[in-house]
């Protein structure tokens, strides 16, 4: 029973969301540029470039030890894979999470279409949970879509490339498989919570510079070396982001009330 | 049995009471025509029988029990409304809407197809029912609202301003099938309008509201007895009295009345080309009620 309901709104929402030919963009040109267009130009640019042309910041990163006998050309694509690189990739669960939620909740308001769901004999906090859940799971998907992409990206690059690619299997599938659903989450009830004062879907999608500006920054900090995160930082992160999500759900459900919603 | 009772509600929107102590009962199989100006309260009293918001006091009824927040998953059951601040989704179709809020009722597929089959053949919008619904005119997304206001076979139903914006074709074929439900069904209806005509065809039990405050309450002949010129008869002819008048306006109270004056004017030579009682229409009862207030 809830179960069919949860299908239907997934399904309802995906259809509402997608409707709108304008929201496509984002779903294209997020992949094709971060797991596409990016990595290969990176492994192109390994490939023809010469030891000299390695930008001496570069050189001064620490890396592992493991990794301390890599030539510069390796060290460079080591690095712009896999340390510029995730941050990168985590804004495509961000941004795929926030335009489904964006839509999805201020869509019901601004559409006056809230009043109809409250209507019928579905409670609110399944409603609530419904479309969370509607928000989510698209996002998580079209994630590990992303991520299959880009790895199918990395290992034809490994195949003809004459710079040797190391592929950090754990990093990334903590990145992909733990850190995405958990900022694809919070990305969902930070909607949320901002939907509730949003007037209109933009205003909402605004918002969402708030969650993605710590990435950036922390992108920058990988690039100058000033932090290199493994996957153990990843797995903690993850763990905190979580912790914070289950707040955030629990407020949340408390302020999804009609009154508030048909107002 | 009393299916809708409303008692001493009121609500606030902040420090605007916008619901001051309004109470009815709607026994089963009667239409309730809500009237009232614009801004009077109506939605909002709908709203409150259907849990959307929470009275600030009173006490509400539906089907025999009390409306709390466990019920009300049962209550939206039987219920089913139609108001223009609850909309479809632009870019699903007619069909993939009603599909959603049907499996939001619980309703099994195959139900739910031939069920929403017939109510797009009745309400005379089959041919569009795969067209998205952003594309229909706002008479049929009326029409498609009220069939899905009907699709979980409602024991009560909630209409606000049900009409508006319907062609004459579309306001008959509504009024049809509602009358329909009600005498078939046994359906009880709270109506919300401010067209009085309107309401005065279908409705069998009156509330004005005005500013939050129920002014009257019962059914028309309950309400005409309480402004007291209400029936009259009119006479058209020649030589209707001594004085030779054309046209007669006489109070009268009920049908014997009318024969008696009727035979007296003949009895004294009259000719009477046409006589009518004239009741006071709901309009005039509206306002007349106001007035007093
Ligand atoms: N959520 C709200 N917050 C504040 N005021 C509200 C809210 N909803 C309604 N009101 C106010 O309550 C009053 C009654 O509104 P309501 O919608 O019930 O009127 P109505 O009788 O349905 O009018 P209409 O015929 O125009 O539909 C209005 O003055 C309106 O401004
Ligand atoms: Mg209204």
């Amino acid at each position: 029973m809830k179960s069919l309901i949860y299908k239907a709104f997934i399904k309802k929402d995906l259809k509402t969301v997608f409707g709108d030919k304008i929201i496509y963009l984002p779903f294209i040109i997020l992949p094709v540029i971060f797991c596409v267009i990016l990595p290969a130009g990176f492994i192109i640019a390994s490939n023809f470039m010469s030891d000299a042309s390695v930008n001496d910041n570069f050189k001064e990163i620490p890396l592992p030890e493991e990794f301390q006998s890599l030539n510069l050309r390796e060290k460079f694509l080591y690095l712009s894979l896999n340390t510029i690189f995730p941050s990168l990739f985590l804004l495509i669960p961000i941004m795929s999470a926030s335009i489904i939620a964006g839509t999805g909740f201020v869509g019901e308001k601004e559409n006056k279409t809230i009043e109809s769901i409250l209507y019928t004999p579905v409670s609110v906090s399944e409603i609530f949970k419904a479309k969370v859940l509607s928000a989510l799971i698209p996002s998580i998907l079209f994630t590990f879509v992303s991520f299959i992409i880009f790895f199918i990206i990395l290992f034809i690059g490994k195949a003809l490339s004459s710079v040797e690619i190391i592929i950090p299997v754990v990093k990334w599938f903590t990145l992909v498989f733990w850190l995405s659903p958990a900022l694809a989450l919070l990305a969902v009830l930070f909607m949320v919570l901002v939907s509730a004062k949003a007037k209109t879907f933009q205003q909402a999608q605004q918002r969402i510079v708030y969650i993605i500006l710590p990435l950036i920054i922390i992108g920058i900090g990988q690039i100058s070396g000033i932090f290199i995160l493994n996957s153990l930082v990843l797995f903690i992160a993850g763990i905190l982001i979580f912790t914070c999500n289950y707040f955030l759900f629990k407020f949340c459900e408390q302020s999804f009330v009609p009154e508030k919603l048909i107002t | 049995m009393e299916l809708i009772k409303a008692e001493s509600l009121c609500k606030s929107f902040g420090n605007h009471q916008v619901v001051k102590n309004v109470s009815f009962v709607i026994p089963q199989g009667e239409i309730f025509g809500f009237l009232g100006p614009n801004g009077a309260g109506k939605t909002t009293t709908l709203r409150l029988l259907n849990g959307l918001l929470f009275p600030d006091s009173g006490n509400i009824e539906i089907n025999g029990s009390p409306l709390s927040s466990e019920n009300i998953s049962n209550v939206h059951k039987i219920s089913g409304v139609v108001t223009d601040t609850a909309e479809f989704y632009d870019y699903l179709t007619g069909y993939e809407n009603i599909n959603f809020f049907g499996q939001l009722f619980g309703i099994d597929s195959e139900n739910l197809k031939s069920r929403a089959e017939y109510l797009f053949n009745e309400f005379d919008i089959f041919n569009a029912k795969d067209k998205i619904v952003k594309s229909y005119s706002t008479g049929m997304k009326k029409r498609l609202k009220l069939m899905r206001a009907f699709l979980n076979e409602p024991k009560i139903l909630y209409l606000d301003e049900p009409t508006s914006g319907l062609d004459p074709e579309g306001s008959k074929l509504v009024n049809e099938y509602i009358l329909k439900q009600v005498s078939k069904e046994n359906i009880t209806v709270f109506l919300c309008t401010h067209q009085l005509k309107y309401a005065q065809d279908i409705c069998s039990l009156y509330g004005f509201i005005d500013n939050g405050s129920m002014i009257a309450y019962g059914t028309f002949d309950e309400l005409r007895n309480k402004v007291d010129d209400s029936l009259y008869l009119e006479i058209k002819g020649k030589n209707l009295d001594n004085s030779g008048s054309q046209f007669l306006k006489l109070k009268i109270n009920n049908d014997n009345d009318a024969s008696e004056i009727i035979s007296t004017v003949i009895k004294n030579g009259g000719i009477i080309f046409e006589a009518k009682q004239i009741k006071i229409d709901l309009e005039q009862l509206y306002f007349k009620i106001r007035s007093l207030k």
